[in-house]
């Protein structure tokens, strides 16, 4: 008996000290989000004397993260939205049709999955500089979708693979048609794999880095991903604060997909991970 | 031999006739796009890789052969960015991932309670973008008031103050930390799901026949998730190779640096292509990064299948 509790014990001492380098960075730029420039640089581990709310108006605000979120809400919504389309019409291509050529479709997928975008930014670039995108939102749009629906696509397919052909078959039996049986029987039932792929495409879009640093030069089209790594370099008066208040509200559509959608994230994870 | 489109047209039933009509209208748009924005930059990249180019002249140089290939690796932060680039690949092969499948399975098959608040609390970096995470970590490891280094004061090392992000010898390992801090909440995450799954008759057989935790673990936990692993190892393969959002954050200003010890092939031709002067060095970068990628991923895959069990 008290050899079980003693390892209980050490059991819990041990996830502890395991978790801890996790949330503890976290917890210190929570803190600080509430905290004063002055009281950071003077010693930053302390409680603030009260909770500085205006830090959080401020980057709102003053700093304009108004503005970034509603870039980043423009971007991130035209992306999962062009995504949760293509992916689904291409997965269920390659997954439930028979056309010549599917094969090789599958594996230019393939291919576009494990081909860095970095391997060819400077034609890309270059395309986007042609169509006369340079310095757009819409240019983040367009080459966010295209470089990351290769992903989505092979969830979406690995989703209708576990689904019975023989439902699309009664539906054919019933008279209904090729675009039927993929518009009405088959997309609704695949519904759990279209909101993992929304979900994906959402947090993908609003958390990337590179395509908006690359094709973004106004600072008043900047996602807020973008502009947070923007606001360091600030010399020598630094605004801790309003950048740890920034970084606490790009967390926000994360947490909405932590609390609301945890179960089915993990489940949709999972069935892609299996088969993808 | 094979027959002829026309041919195989003709020779198709209505169901197989209709069902090639709806696939060229799923997949025209998507393929479209990608054409675009993907596979045309992609060829494009491979061609100018043989030519010489500013990028800003209209038209395009002499090829001339492997000749900018060596100009753009003959240099100190192309070897640089070499070696930072594998080591970084080893680490994101083992560190995210053993931490969080360790983490996973001492959270989910043990008697740890609250569950919901452990899982929480591996899964928290999550919630920042890795670019934010890096661009957080720039105060974290600031060298007065950093959250590290107080913490060091604080336990009484006074004199202790390491420059995490401006010593050369450094910076790498703390670039390092902070792609792994942040990349081993999604392993864990999906570990989670992974264990979740296993068929808790397992469990109960192993426990009856007196197996202890670690057998169990070995045994039971190890093999079970094996396909997850190998998904999640490939992914923290790629992102390992090109950590682009972890560079980027931290040494901006003097992107890779301090003098190039934080160079990784990414930031070279982020560098080249941004600033738009050297186009086909940007060029040839990316083909070999292209290489790099595909080929280790490729033999991660190949060693992975040949080494799985057989039924």
């Amino acid at each position: 008996m008290l050899s079980t509790r003693l390892t209980r014990y050490a059991l819990y001492a041990l996830v502890t000290a395991m978790a801890i380098p996790f949330v503890f960075p976290s917890l210190w730029v929570f803190m600080a989000s509430f905290s004063t420039n002055t009281q950071i640089t003077m010693d930053s581990l302390a409680l603030p004397d009260r909770l500085y709310l205006e830090n959080y108006v401020h980057a709102w605000t003053g700093a304009k993260f108004s503005t970034f979120v509603y870039n980043s809400l423009a971007v991130s919504g035209s992306v999962t939205a062009l995504i949760g389309v293509l992916a689904t019409m291409l997965g269920y291509a390659v997954a439930r049709l028979d056309f010549p050529g599917r094969r090789l479709l599958l594996l230019l997928i393939m291919m576009a999955i494990v081909t860095p975008v970095f391997s060819y930014l400077e034609p890309l670039t270059r395309v986007v500089r042609q169509l006369g995108l340079s310095n757009s939102r819409t240019a983040v749009i367009l080459t966010t979708t295209a470089t990351f629906l290769p992903v989505p696509t092979l969830l979406m397919r690995s989703f209708f693979l576990t689904l019975p052909e023989e439902l699309g078959d009664a539906g054919r039996v019933e008279g209904a048609s090729e675009w039927g049986v993929f518009r009405h029987i088959m997309a609704p039932l695949a519904r759990s794999g279209i909101l993992t792929v929304l979900i994906f495409a959402f947090l993908w879009s609003w958390n990337d880095l590179l395509l908006p640093a690359v094709f973004l030069q106004a600072p008043d089209k900047y996602t807020i991903a973008y502009a947070i790594t923007t606001l360091k370099p600030a010399g020598f008066r630094q605004d801790h604060v309003t950048m740890f208040a920034a970084s606490i509200i790009s967390t926000g559509p994360m947490i909405v997909v932590y609390l609301l959608l945890m179960r089915r994230f993990i489940a949709g994870l999972t069935v892609g991970g299996l088969r993808g | 031999m094979l027959p002829r489109p026309l041919d195989a047209w003709r020779g198709a039933s209505a169901k197989s006739r209709e069902q090639w009509r709806l696939a060229a209208l799923l997949v025209a748009p998507a393929l479209v796009l990608m054409g675009i924005f993907v596979f045309y930059p992609a060829l494009q990249t491979i061609r100018l890789s043989f030519y010489k180019w500013d990028g800003i002249s209209p038209e395009m140089g002499d090829f001339v052969g492997f000749k900018t290939f060596s100009r753009a690796t003959d240099n100190y932060p192309f070897s640089q960015a070499i070696k930072n680039s594998l080591l970084w690949g080893v680490v994101g092969l083992f560190v995210p991932t053993i931490i969080g499948l360790v983490a996973a399975a001492l959270v989910e098959d043990t008697n740890l309670r609250p569950k919901p608040l452990f899982r929480f609390a591996f899964f928290v970096p999550y919630f920042f973008s890795m670019a934010v995470a890096a661009a957080l970590f720039t105060r974290v490891y600031d060298p007065s008031y950093g959250m590290i280094n107080q913490v060091i004061h604080a336990l009484g090392f006074t004199d202790v103050k390491p420059q995490w992000l401006g010593d050369g010898r450094i910076a790498i390992y703390a670039a390092m930390g902070v792609f792994v801090w942040h990349e081993t909440a999604f392993c864990y995450i999906v570990f989670t799901a992974a264990i979740q799954q296993i068929d808790r008759s397992l469990y109960d057989a192993a426990k009856v026949d007196g197996a202890s935790e670690v057998q169990v673990f070995r045994y039971i936990t190890i093999p079970s998730v094996r396909d997850v692993a190998t998904f999640v190892m490939t992914i923290m393969l790629i992102v390992g190779l090109t950590p682009f959002a972890v560079v980027f954050p931290l040494t901006t200003p003097g992107l890779g640096g301090p003098y190039y010890s934080t160079e990784i092939l990414p930031t070279l031709i982020f560098k080249k292509a941004r600033m738009g002067y050297n186009a086909s060095e940007a060029a040839a970068l990316g083909v070999i990064l292209l290489i790099l990628v595909i080929g280790i991923v490729s033999a991660f895959l190949w060693f992975r299948e040949r080494t799985a069990p057989k039924d």
